[in-house]
């Protein structure tokens, strides 16, 4: 009993600087739900059915451009994808829980909740309760983004459009990603991609948007087979 | 219908989360394809900042008058020092309106 607790506090203390990102994320979706049409209760709903940011401003966006439903499905599976590697690397810790544990836990797997708790499981010994730490990290976060929401939604009006509050999305996804350039490999990626907006930018539907993950991710794994030696991970 | 979106997007994202937490799939994936799923994340990332900072109303905006191009090429020069969102957001936004009241 004191061991599950202790993992629970664990998870949620370790957790905790991560909020600091997570609560103006989760607000700027707020507002931006409400600035793309959706209902206030459609846009904090989606932040427990989908429970993932980047996927629900992608969507917000994208219902905002009327874009055509399988380019939006297609989109929020695209965004998605790397939850299966999260899924994959986390798997050796969760398989032998009940069914009802992994329902959970795979729920509650967003890329915080999985950098946080990953970390756990590989730098401090095993432990028959340490699915409580991922439990932990994954109810804090899930409270914060569906407070963090709220908060959107209903300052969604208050908020006037000269701060150019939407440019914070860019700014989040560029403190994500360039920390993650260590090789040729993902210099190869992002050049490929960036390539590709310019080239294909005229394309309806936001076509743009997956011929360029697509192709920047084709780009980096074929630099990753031929010319290996540039990559540090 | 936007409920059956939301619903379905829900479904999808929960599938890819849960898949390999079940015993059908293989645990072993290829050097290639984990690089490619490490991969991911960047590259989609990173097309939608290209697009938010160069595309306009679905164009390529005018370079030279660009307020976003100059406050993210800053921003970004702290992300990649700092790896802070915080500081990130802390400097790139005030950046922004910085370039936006000098441009005016």
């Amino acid at each position: 009993m004191t061991s599950r607790w202790h993992e629970f506090k664990l998870g949620i203390t370790d957790g905790l600087p991560l909020q600091l990102g997570i609560l103006p994320f989760g607000a700027v979706f707020g507002v931006l739900g409400i600035e793309s049409g959706l209902t206030p209760y459609q846009t904090f709903f989606m932040s427990s059915l989908l429970f993932a940011g980047t996927s629900q401003i992608i969507f917000a966006q994208l219902i905002a451009l009327a874009t055509p439903v399988a380019i939006l499905l297609g989109s929020v599976a695209a965004l998605n994808a790397r939850h299966l590697l999260y899924s994959a690397s986390i798997s050796e810790y969760l398989r032998d829980k009940p069914l009802r544990w992994r329902i959970i836990l795979a729920y509650l797997l967003t890329d915080e909740a999985y950098a946080v708790s990953i970390l756990r499981y590989r730098q401090k010994p095993h432990n028959r309760m340490m699915h409580y730490h991922l439990l932990g990290s994954g109810i804090l976060l899930w409270s914060v983004w569906q407070i963090a929401t709220l908060v959107g939604v209903l300052a969604g009006n208050a908020i006037p459009a000269e701060l150019s509050l939407g440019f914070v999305i860019p700014l989040i996804f560029m403190a994500i990603t360039l920390p993650l350039i260590k090789s040729r490999v993902e210099v190869a990626t992002i050049c490929t991609s960036t390539a590709c907006v310019f080239a294909f930018a005229h394309l309806p539907y936001n076509l743009w948007l997956l011929i360029a993950a697509i192709a920047g991710i084709a780009a980096g794994t074929l630099t990753s087979v031929i010319a290996p030696k540039g990559d540090a991970s | 219908m936007i409920w059956v979106i939301i619903i379905i997007s829900g479904l999808i994202t929960f599938a890819m989360r849960f898949i390999f937490l079940t015993p059908v799939m293989p645990t072993n994936l290829s050097p290639a394809a984990t690089t490619a799923m490490r991969l991911v994340p960047i590259a989609v990332l990173w097309t939608i900042v290209v697009a938010e900072i160069v595309l306009d109303g679905g164009k390529i905006a005018d370079f030279t008058t660009n307020p976003r191009l100059i406050a993210a090429f800053g921003a970004g020069l702290i992300a990649w020092r700092t790896k802070s969102v915080i500081l990130t957001i802390g400097c790139g936004l005030p950046l922004l309106w910085l370039v936006e009241y000098l441009f005016a």
